[in-house]
Protein backbone atom coordinates (compact mmCIF):
# COMPACT_ATOMS: atom_id res chain seq x y z
CA UNK A 1 0.00 0.00 0.00
CA UNK A 2 1.27 3.35 -0.63
CA UNK A 3 1.57 6.15 1.99
CA UNK A 4 -0.12 8.60 1.40
CA UNK A 5 -1.01 11.68 3.46
CA UNK A 6 -4.18 13.66 4.19
CA UNK A 7 -4.39 15.68 1.61
CA UNK A 8 -3.20 13.46 -0.96
CA UNK A 9 -5.67 10.41 0.07
CA UNK A 10 -8.42 13.23 -0.36
CA UNK A 11 -7.12 14.15 -3.73
CA UNK A 12 -7.10 10.77 -4.71
CA UNK A 13 -10.13 9.61 -3.15
CA UNK A 14 -11.89 12.29 -5.08
CA UNK A 15 -10.62 12.02 -8.29
CA UNK A 16 -11.27 8.29 -8.16
CA UNK A 17 -14.54 8.33 -7.20
CA UNK A 18 -15.67 11.17 -9.86
CA UNK A 19 -14.07 9.15 -12.42
CA UNK A 20 -15.65 5.83 -11.30
CA UNK A 21 -19.07 7.40 -10.97
CA UNK A 22 -18.89 8.56 -14.38
CA UNK A 23 -17.92 5.45 -15.89
CA UNK A 24 -20.44 3.64 -13.65
CA UNK A 25 -23.15 6.33 -14.91
CA UNK A 26 -22.24 5.96 -18.74
CA UNK A 27 -22.14 1.67 -18.26
CA UNK A 28 -26.13 1.96 -16.88
CA UNK A 29 -28.10 0.12 -19.29
CA UNK A 30 -29.35 3.49 -20.89
CA UNK A 31 -26.05 4.73 -21.89
CA UNK A 32 -24.85 1.67 -23.39
CA UNK A 33 -25.90 2.42 -26.73
CA UNK A 34 -24.38 6.19 -26.64
CA UNK A 35 -21.09 4.98 -25.24
CA UNK A 36 -20.92 2.67 -27.76
CA UNK A 37 -22.07 4.76 -30.32
CA UNK A 38 -19.43 7.86 -29.19
CA UNK A 39 -16.24 5.22 -28.73
CA UNK A 40 -17.31 3.43 -32.46
CA UNK A 41 -17.03 7.61 -33.65
CA UNK A 42 -13.64 8.09 -31.73
CA UNK A 43 -11.84 4.46 -32.93
CA UNK A 44 -12.76 4.55 -36.29
CA UNK A 45 -11.78 8.32 -37.00
CA UNK A 46 -8.62 8.23 -34.82
CA UNK A 47 -7.65 5.16 -37.17
CA UNK A 48 -8.41 6.80 -40.42
CA UNK A 49 -6.53 10.14 -39.03
CA UNK A 50 -3.32 8.12 -38.64
CA UNK A 51 -3.99 6.26 -41.88
CA UNK A 52 -4.57 9.81 -44.05
CA UNK A 53 -0.67 9.89 -44.09
CA UNK A 54 -1.32 6.63 -46.26
CA UNK A 55 -3.34 8.39 -49.26
CA UNK A 56 -6.83 7.89 -47.86
CA UNK A 57 -7.69 11.05 -47.14
CA UNK A 58 -11.06 11.61 -48.85
CA UNK A 59 -12.10 7.98 -46.64
CA UNK A 60 -10.32 9.60 -43.51
CA UNK A 61 -12.59 13.35 -44.48
CA UNK A 62 -15.89 11.60 -44.62
CA UNK A 63 -15.70 9.33 -41.58
CA UNK A 64 -14.40 12.25 -39.52
CA UNK A 65 -17.37 13.98 -40.62
CA UNK A 66 -19.32 11.11 -39.56
CA UNK A 67 -18.06 11.44 -35.93
CA UNK A 68 -18.90 14.98 -36.05
CA UNK A 69 -23.11 14.47 -37.47
CA UNK A 70 -22.95 11.82 -34.83
CA UNK A 71 -22.01 14.69 -32.05
CA UNK A 72 -24.56 16.98 -33.76
CA UNK A 73 -27.37 14.12 -33.90
CA UNK A 74 -26.09 14.14 -29.73
CA UNK A 75 -26.48 17.26 -29.18
CA UNK A 76 -29.74 18.39 -30.99
CA UNK A 77 -31.52 15.51 -29.49
CA UNK A 78 -30.31 16.59 -25.85
CA UNK A 79 -31.61 19.87 -26.57
CA UNK A 80 -34.53 18.86 -28.11
CA UNK A 81 -35.19 16.56 -25.20
CA UNK A 82 -34.26 19.35 -22.65
CA UNK A 83 -36.77 21.60 -24.41
CA UNK A 84 -39.78 19.03 -25.43
CA UNK A 85 -39.52 17.01 -22.20
CA UNK A 86 -39.56 13.68 -23.65
CA UNK A 87 -38.80 10.09 -22.86
CA UNK A 88 -35.43 8.43 -23.64
CA UNK A 89 -37.05 6.14 -26.23
CA UNK A 90 -38.09 9.25 -27.87
CA UNK A 91 -34.42 10.75 -27.61
CA UNK A 92 -33.51 7.61 -29.40
CA UNK A 93 -36.08 7.90 -32.20
CA UNK A 94 -35.19 11.75 -32.37
CA UNK A 95 -31.08 10.21 -33.11
CA UNK A 96 -32.53 7.47 -35.54
CA UNK A 97 -34.72 10.22 -37.59
CA UNK A 98 -31.31 13.28 -37.25
CA UNK A 99 -29.03 10.20 -38.89
CA UNK A 100 -30.65 9.95 -42.06
CA UNK A 101 -31.81 13.36 -42.39
CA UNK A 102 -27.83 14.58 -42.48
CA UNK A 103 -27.27 11.02 -44.07
CA UNK A 104 -30.18 12.18 -46.82
CA UNK A 105 -28.52 15.84 -46.82
CA UNK A 106 -25.01 13.89 -47.81
CA UNK A 107 -26.47 12.45 -50.88
CA UNK A 108 -28.02 15.02 -52.09
CA UNK A 109 -25.00 17.73 -52.26
CA UNK A 110 -22.85 16.65 -49.71
CA UNK A 111 -20.65 20.43 -49.66
CA UNK A 112 -23.89 21.45 -47.77
CA UNK A 113 -23.30 18.80 -45.31
CA UNK A 114 -19.59 19.67 -44.98
CA UNK A 115 -19.95 23.67 -44.57
CA UNK A 116 -22.96 22.80 -41.97
CA UNK A 117 -20.58 20.78 -40.17
CA UNK A 118 -17.49 22.59 -40.05
CA UNK A 119 -19.76 25.54 -38.38
CA UNK A 120 -21.02 23.25 -36.21
CA UNK A 121 -17.90 21.21 -35.21
CA UNK A 122 -16.00 24.64 -34.97
CA UNK A 123 -18.81 25.59 -32.44
CA UNK A 124 -17.95 22.47 -30.07
CA UNK A 125 -14.45 23.41 -30.09
CA UNK A 126 -15.20 26.98 -28.55
CA UNK A 127 -18.02 25.79 -26.70
CA UNK A 128 -15.82 23.00 -25.08
CA UNK A 129 -13.54 25.68 -23.74
CA UNK A 130 -16.25 27.05 -21.83
CA UNK A 131 -17.30 23.57 -20.46
CA UNK A 132 -14.28 22.42 -19.51
CA UNK A 133 -13.42 26.22 -17.70
CA UNK A 134 -16.79 25.69 -15.89
CA UNK A 135 -16.53 22.32 -14.93
CA UNK A 136 -13.22 22.96 -13.38
CA UNK A 137 -14.18 25.58 -11.22
CA UNK A 138 -17.14 23.92 -9.95
CA UNK A 139 -15.01 20.72 -9.36
CA UNK A 140 -12.42 22.89 -7.52
CA UNK A 141 -15.54 24.27 -5.44
CA UNK A 142 -16.92 21.19 -4.78
CA UNK A 143 -13.48 19.53 -3.34
CA UNK A 144 -12.90 22.50 -1.49
CA UNK A 145 -16.51 22.99 0.40
CA UNK A 146 -16.73 19.56 0.30
CA UNK A 147 -14.40 19.65 3.11
CA UNK A 148 -14.84 22.77 5.28
CA UNK A 149 -11.93 23.24 7.61
CA UNK A 150 -10.00 19.62 6.80
CA UNK A 151 -8.51 20.39 3.29
CA UNK A 152 -6.86 24.34 4.72
CA UNK A 153 -7.15 23.01 8.39
CA UNK A 154 -5.10 19.52 8.19
CA UNK A 155 -8.11 17.81 10.23
CA UNK A 156 -7.86 20.55 12.61
CA UNK A 157 -10.43 23.35 12.43
CA UNK A 158 -8.84 25.97 14.94
CA UNK A 159 -5.21 25.30 12.75
CA UNK A 160 -7.42 27.30 9.46
CA UNK A 161 -6.14 30.21 10.94
CA UNK A 162 -2.41 28.86 10.89
CA UNK A 163 -3.52 28.56 6.92
CA UNK A 164 -4.21 32.04 6.44
CA UNK A 165 -0.82 33.02 5.30
CA UNK A 166 -0.62 30.35 2.71
CA UNK A 167 -4.04 31.18 1.31
CA UNK A 168 -3.22 34.77 1.29
CA UNK A 169 0.13 34.25 -0.99
CA UNK A 170 -1.62 31.62 -3.20
CA UNK A 171 -4.33 34.55 -4.15
CA UNK A 172 -1.39 37.35 -4.19
CA UNK A 173 0.06 34.85 -6.74
CA UNK A 174 -2.72 34.37 -8.59
CA UNK A 175 -3.41 38.50 -8.71
CA UNK A 176 0.39 38.41 -10.27
CA UNK A 177 -0.27 35.51 -12.72
CA UNK A 178 -3.40 37.10 -13.86
CA UNK A 179 -1.46 40.63 -14.60
CA UNK A 180 1.62 38.53 -16.66
CA UNK A 181 -1.41 37.10 -18.49
CA UNK A 182 -3.02 40.65 -19.62
CA UNK A 183 0.17 41.49 -20.34
CA UNK A 184 1.42 38.39 -22.11
CA UNK A 185 -2.41 38.49 -24.34
CA UNK A 186 -1.38 42.28 -25.18
CA UNK A 187 2.27 42.38 -26.62
CA UNK A 188 2.37 38.65 -27.32
CA UNK A 189 1.92 40.04 -31.25
CA UNK B 1 -17.18 32.06 10.33
CA UNK B 2 -17.11 34.41 7.77
CA UNK B 3 -13.12 35.28 7.73
CA UNK B 4 -13.32 30.46 6.97
CA UNK B 5 -15.95 31.46 3.84
CA UNK B 6 -13.37 34.07 2.66
CA UNK B 7 -10.61 31.15 3.15
CA UNK B 8 -13.08 29.49 1.23
CA UNK B 9 -13.20 31.41 -1.81
CA UNK B 10 -9.77 32.16 -1.27
CA UNK B 11 -8.42 29.00 -1.82
CA UNK B 12 -10.83 27.87 -4.69
CA UNK B 13 -9.60 30.94 -6.45
CA UNK B 14 -5.89 30.12 -5.48
CA UNK B 15 -6.28 26.09 -7.18
CA UNK B 16 -8.00 27.33 -10.30
CA UNK B 17 -5.35 29.76 -11.34
CA UNK B 18 -3.30 26.58 -11.06
CA UNK B 19 -5.31 25.07 -14.32
CA UNK B 20 -4.88 28.74 -15.68
CA UNK B 21 -1.17 28.84 -14.87
CA UNK B 22 -1.23 25.16 -16.74
CA UNK B 23 -2.66 26.69 -19.93
CA UNK B 24 -0.82 29.85 -19.62
CA UNK B 25 2.83 27.66 -19.37
CA UNK B 26 1.72 25.57 -22.53
CA UNK B 27 0.90 28.51 -24.49
CA UNK B 28 4.04 30.23 -24.10
CA UNK B 29 5.95 26.60 -24.15
CA UNK B 30 3.55 26.39 -27.98
CA UNK B 31 4.79 29.58 -29.40
CA UNK B 32 8.26 29.69 -28.28
CA UNK B 33 9.64 26.47 -27.58
CA UNK B 34 10.28 23.36 -29.39
CA UNK B 35 7.63 21.19 -28.20
CA UNK B 36 3.46 21.00 -29.19
CA UNK B 37 2.41 20.02 -25.79
CA UNK B 38 0.64 17.01 -25.64
CA UNK B 39 -2.20 15.54 -27.88
CA UNK B 40 -2.44 12.59 -25.27
CA UNK B 41 -2.71 14.77 -22.09
CA UNK B 42 -5.78 16.50 -23.86
CA UNK B 43 -7.53 13.74 -24.73
CA UNK B 44 -6.94 12.41 -21.16
CA UNK B 45 -8.58 16.26 -19.63
CA UNK B 46 -11.13 15.76 -22.17
CA UNK B 47 -12.21 12.68 -20.46
CA UNK B 48 -11.63 13.26 -16.87
CA UNK B 49 -14.16 16.62 -17.53
CA UNK B 50 -16.98 14.59 -19.22
CA UNK B 51 -17.13 11.42 -16.90
CA UNK B 52 -17.01 14.20 -13.84
CA UNK B 53 -19.61 16.51 -15.65
CA UNK B 54 -21.51 13.11 -16.16
CA UNK B 55 -21.17 12.60 -12.93
CA UNK B 56 -22.13 15.28 -10.96
CA UNK B 57 -25.19 15.67 -13.58
CA UNK B 58 -26.53 12.17 -12.41
CA UNK B 59 -25.53 12.68 -8.70
CA UNK B 60 -27.73 16.07 -8.72
CA UNK B 61 -30.55 14.25 -10.31
CA UNK B 62 -30.50 11.35 -7.79
CA UNK B 63 -30.80 13.79 -5.20
CA UNK B 64 -33.31 15.81 -6.39
CA UNK B 65 -35.61 12.64 -7.01
CA UNK B 66 -34.93 11.55 -3.56
CA UNK B 67 -36.69 14.46 -2.81
CA UNK B 68 -39.48 14.74 -4.71
CA UNK B 69 -40.20 12.09 -7.53
CA UNK B 70 -40.54 14.21 -10.98
CA UNK B 71 -40.27 12.94 -14.34
CA UNK B 72 -39.03 15.81 -15.00
CA UNK B 73 -35.78 16.02 -13.37
CA UNK B 74 -35.32 12.79 -14.71
CA UNK B 75 -35.08 13.59 -18.09
CA UNK B 76 -32.99 16.83 -17.50
CA UNK B 77 -30.41 14.78 -16.30
CA UNK B 78 -30.23 12.42 -19.20
CA UNK B 79 -30.56 15.15 -21.69
CA UNK B 80 -28.08 17.01 -20.31
CA UNK B 81 -25.42 13.69 -20.04
CA UNK B 82 -26.28 12.97 -23.81
CA UNK B 83 -25.53 16.75 -25.05
CA UNK B 84 -22.54 17.07 -23.10
CA UNK B 85 -21.28 13.72 -24.92
CA UNK B 86 -22.11 15.45 -28.06
CA UNK B 87 -20.53 18.56 -27.23
CA UNK B 88 -17.10 16.54 -26.33
CA UNK B 89 -17.32 14.47 -29.32
CA UNK B 90 -17.77 17.36 -31.71
CA UNK B 91 -14.91 18.89 -29.82
CA UNK B 92 -12.81 15.69 -31.07
CA UNK B 93 -14.38 15.62 -34.74
CA UNK B 94 -12.82 19.61 -35.11
CA UNK B 95 -9.75 18.57 -34.14
CA UNK B 96 -9.54 15.49 -36.04
CA UNK B 97 -10.87 17.55 -39.28
CA UNK B 98 -8.26 19.85 -38.97
CA UNK B 99 -5.40 17.58 -38.72
CA UNK B 100 -6.91 15.97 -41.81
CA UNK B 101 -7.20 18.78 -43.55
CA UNK B 102 -3.63 19.83 -43.16
CA UNK B 103 -3.85 22.30 -40.18
CA UNK B 104 -0.95 21.84 -37.72
CA UNK B 105 -1.82 20.65 -34.24
CA UNK B 106 0.58 23.28 -33.10
CA UNK B 107 -1.83 26.02 -33.84
CA UNK B 108 -4.90 24.57 -32.70
CA UNK B 109 -3.53 23.27 -29.34
CA UNK B 110 -2.46 27.00 -29.35
CA UNK B 111 -5.24 28.73 -29.64
CA UNK B 112 -7.14 26.47 -27.68
CA UNK B 113 -4.56 27.17 -24.28
CA UNK B 114 -5.27 30.90 -25.46
CA UNK B 115 -9.00 30.91 -25.34
CA UNK B 116 -8.63 29.00 -22.15
CA UNK B 117 -6.80 31.72 -20.89
CA UNK B 118 -8.76 34.35 -22.05
CA UNK B 119 -11.62 32.54 -20.30
CA UNK B 120 -10.18 31.46 -17.28
CA UNK B 121 -9.41 34.85 -16.99
CA UNK B 122 -12.81 36.14 -17.17
CA UNK B 123 -13.98 33.88 -14.62
CA UNK B 124 -11.36 34.61 -12.13
CA UNK B 125 -11.86 38.51 -12.30
CA UNK B 126 -15.72 37.82 -12.55
CA UNK B 127 -16.07 35.71 -9.80
CA UNK B 128 -14.12 38.17 -7.67
CA UNK B 129 -16.58 40.83 -8.67
CA UNK B 130 -19.56 38.77 -7.83
CA UNK B 131 -18.31 36.95 -4.64
CA UNK B 132 -18.09 40.82 -3.30
CA UNK B 133 -21.60 42.28 -5.02
CA UNK B 134 -24.30 39.35 -5.48
CA UNK B 135 -25.31 37.15 -2.83
CA UNK B 136 -26.86 34.47 -5.13
CA UNK B 137 -23.12 34.31 -6.44
CA UNK B 138 -21.95 33.80 -2.86
CA UNK B 139 -24.54 31.31 -2.70
CA UNK B 140 -23.36 29.18 -5.48
CA UNK B 141 -19.97 29.51 -4.64
CA UNK B 142 -20.11 28.28 -1.09
CA UNK B 143 -22.09 25.44 -2.46
CA UNK B 144 -25.51 26.46 -0.33
CA UNK B 145 -27.16 26.56 -3.57
CA UNK B 146 -26.51 24.74 -6.84
CA UNK B 147 -26.60 26.54 -10.11
CA UNK B 148 -29.44 24.40 -11.92
CA UNK B 149 -31.41 25.23 -8.39
CA UNK B 150 -31.28 29.04 -9.63
CA UNK B 151 -31.79 28.88 -12.85
CA UNK B 152 -35.06 25.97 -12.30
CA UNK B 153 -36.12 28.84 -9.46
CA UNK B 154 -35.52 32.10 -12.20
CA UNK B 155 -37.74 30.15 -14.39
Amino acid sequence: MIFLSFNESVTFQYIRRAVFGGLVTLTEKRFIFYSILSLLAFTVSTTLTVRVYYGYTTYSLILSNFAAATALCMLISGGMALILKRTIERIVETIVILSFLLIGLGIYRYSILFISIRLFISLCFHSWIVILNLVTFFAIRNFVTGRPNRLIGFRKPKNAILFDLPIKIITSLSVVGFGIQILYLVFQD
Amino acid sequence: MKKSKNIEFASIIGFFFVFVAYNLFLCIWIKIGPGIGSLVIDAVIIVAATLYSVQSICRHHASSDEQKTSTKKTIWGNSAVIALLGAALGYHAFILNNIILGQSSRILLYRFHQYSILFGAIILVGSVILFVTSLSFRNIVLKRLSPTDLIQDTL
